[in-house]
């Protein structure tokens, strides 16, 4: 049986059935402190949990549909399809119940489209 | 790989150097000695390739880049060329080049930002190696 070799970026781009640059894996890996993790076992559910809002997070905030990617050299060639989320509000919902769990300070910076009601006292 | 690596590619990964052969009649030993006409970083890609009955041709798509405010293009069309690709060697006569207005990046990556325009950001030598 082949082994299996953890590599923390890898293993964060499987927490989500998007595709992400490399770059968005690597900030959010810095700022959850995760980038020096080399063994899965090193991972809390905590930072596994917080790193799937950040990352879910990061669609949210994107444009509904990503373009694809290609690049090429010489004859080979390689891309990544587009991608389009069709359920931004659950999935908002979904990342706040998260940041809500942790009491993580992301939860102030992540919009709030739930459905209020105000009574208004002053008529 | 299961992410996006814009990075992946490197503009320019290899180093070469055109030159061309000089005549050198006073010599008996050496009539034919080779001027260095620039040592250069570049991308090298196969362009295209002929097979015939006994040669083997391939013709190289070698990019340099290049800035057209500080220099001209060293590199005429009958010069030579050779340069490493991790280790093979590409070597042939220089058939054309190319001058652009963009560097190869954009190309390769299809990104249409960072374009300059009225200015030469890097040359496309094709380079015709020839085996028989």
């Amino acid at each position: 049986m082949a082994v299996i070799e953890f590599d923390i970026l890898q293993y964060m781009s499987g927490l989500t059935g998007f595709t992400f640059d490399k770059a968005v894996l690597t900030r959010i890996a810095l700022k959850r402190g995760v980038a020096n993790v080399t063994e899965y076992e090193e991972l809390t559910e905590k930072q596994e949990d917080l790193i799937t809002a950040d990352l879910l997070l990061t669609a949210y905030l994107s444009p509904t549909t990503w373009a694809s990617f290609n690049q090429s050299h010489g004859s080979y060639k390689k891309g990544v399809g587009s991608q389009t989320m069709y359920n931004k509000e659950e999935i908002l919902e979904w990342l706040r119940g998260i940041y809500e769990k942790y009491e993580d300070p992301m939860l102030d910076k992540v919009p709030d489209n739930s459905a209020k009601v105000f009574f208004r006292n002053d008529i | 790989m299961a992410y996006i690596d814009r990075d992946e590619l490197q503009d320019y990964p290899f180093e070469g150097e055109f030159y061309r052969s000089v005549s050198n009649p006073s010599s008996l030993l050496n009539p034919q000695t080779e001027e260095i006409i620039a040592k250069v970083v570049c991308d090298i890609q196969e362009d295209a390739n002929f097979r015939a009955t006994a040669t083997a041709k391939a013709v190289y798509a070698v990019y340099v880049p290049f800035d057209s405010d500080t220099d001209v293009v060293p590199v005429q069309r009958g010069n030579m060329f050779r340069g490493y690709q991790y280790g093979l060697l590409v070597a042939g006569k220089v058939i054309g080049v190319f001058p652009s207005q963009l560097g190869t990046f954009e190309n390769y990556t299809e990104r249409g930002d960072d374009v300059v325009p009225h200015r030469c950001r890097g040359y496309l030598a094709r380079v015709e190696a020839t085996d028989v």
